[in-house]
């Protein structure tokens, strides 16, 4: 819950609960895109809409005399302006990356246009990498990144990419804490390394004694 | 300047008219959305959409009443 307040609470998990599948699954983190994306795209949309008015008050009163058509172009583009903004934010407030402790879940959704889940099951996974990365000065300066999680499937390596997303750095640590720990409880396997000959590394399924490890080097 | 102004209109009329069906559909599907997601879209947004629903169809309306007074002349 504390994850989730972190997150700037801009979803309610009570919200989302259809995408608990699993027994026993809760969120740990649910992400948006940052606001910055959506506000850029509005930014866009006011200055081109802008541009289109200034052009058509200056085609209907100063080339030809025509309040009419103005009235009707001022509308349409009132109209069109409001429709792309209004989808701007449908598509940033329906894009939605959400992690629990069984699985790592991205959701996209734009009316009339596309639907996607993209869920990898963290169970069925190795996770190998956990990496963050912020590009430029205006990214930095609004702590705007992208992390990538990189997958070790039995048949390739996967990436998924919570991409755009508010502190990456953060959201990183918190991900790779979280993932080291539900793979520390969950896994049996241990890889250790030999005293007398440090470059042997031993793999085993349960942690030897001292005698035994001795006694092996022996051999 | 009147035949410019009726082909002016006409792609107003065609803007308008994408525009209006694209907002119609949107609320339609975003209800759809809200009951298999049950993500419900902030009260604002969903108003911003009807009011400009509204809009569209009456932006809708008084072109074809310009395209018919231009007609007229």
């Amino acid at each position: 819950m504390d994850i989730m307040e972190k997150t700037n609470g801009q979803a309610l998990p009570e919200e989302l609960k259809a995408f608990l599948t699993i027994p026993g699954e809760e969120f740990l983190i649910v992400k948006r895109k940052h606001w910055f994306l959506p506000a850029f795209s509005i930014g866009v949309v006011l200055l081109i809409s802008l541009g289109f008015l200034f052009s058509s008050s200056f085609v209907f009163f100063f080339l030809f005399f025509y309040p009419a058509l103005f009235l009707v172009s001022l509308l349409t583009i009132f109209v069109i302006a409001t429709t792309f903004i209004t989808k701007a934010i449908i598509d940033w407030y329906y894009h939605l990356y959400l992690v629990t402790n069984r699985k790592i879940l991205e959701m996209t959704y734009s009316p009339l246009a596309s639907l996607k889940v993209n869920d990898v099951l963290l169970d069925q996974v190795r996770c190998t990498e956990i990496d963050a990365h912020t590009d430029g000065i205006v990214n930095e300066f609004l702590n705007l990144g992208d992390v990538s999680i990189t997958f070790d499937r039995p048949t390739h390596q996967e990436e998924l990419l919570l991409s755009s997303i508010e502190n990456p750095r953060e959201t990183s640590l918190l991900l790779a804490t979280m993932l080291m720990d539900s793979k520390t409880s969950s896994t049996g396997v241990l890889w250790y390394r030999n005293r007398k000959n440090p470059r042997k590394l031993f793999f085993s399924e349960e942690i030897p004694n001292q005698d035994e490890e001795a006694e092996r080097a022996q051999t | 300047m009147t035949y410019a102004a009726i082909g002016f209109s006409l792609i107003l009329l065609i803007f308008v008219v994408i525009s209006t069906i694209y907002v119609w559909l949107s609320l339609i599907q975003l209800k759809k959305a809200n009951i298999h997601f049950g993500i419900t879209l902030p009260k604002s947004i969903d108003i911003i959409l009807r009011i400009n629903l509204v809009i569209c169809l009456f932006t809708s309306l008084s072109i074809i009443l310009l395209l018919f007074s231009l007609l007229s002349r």
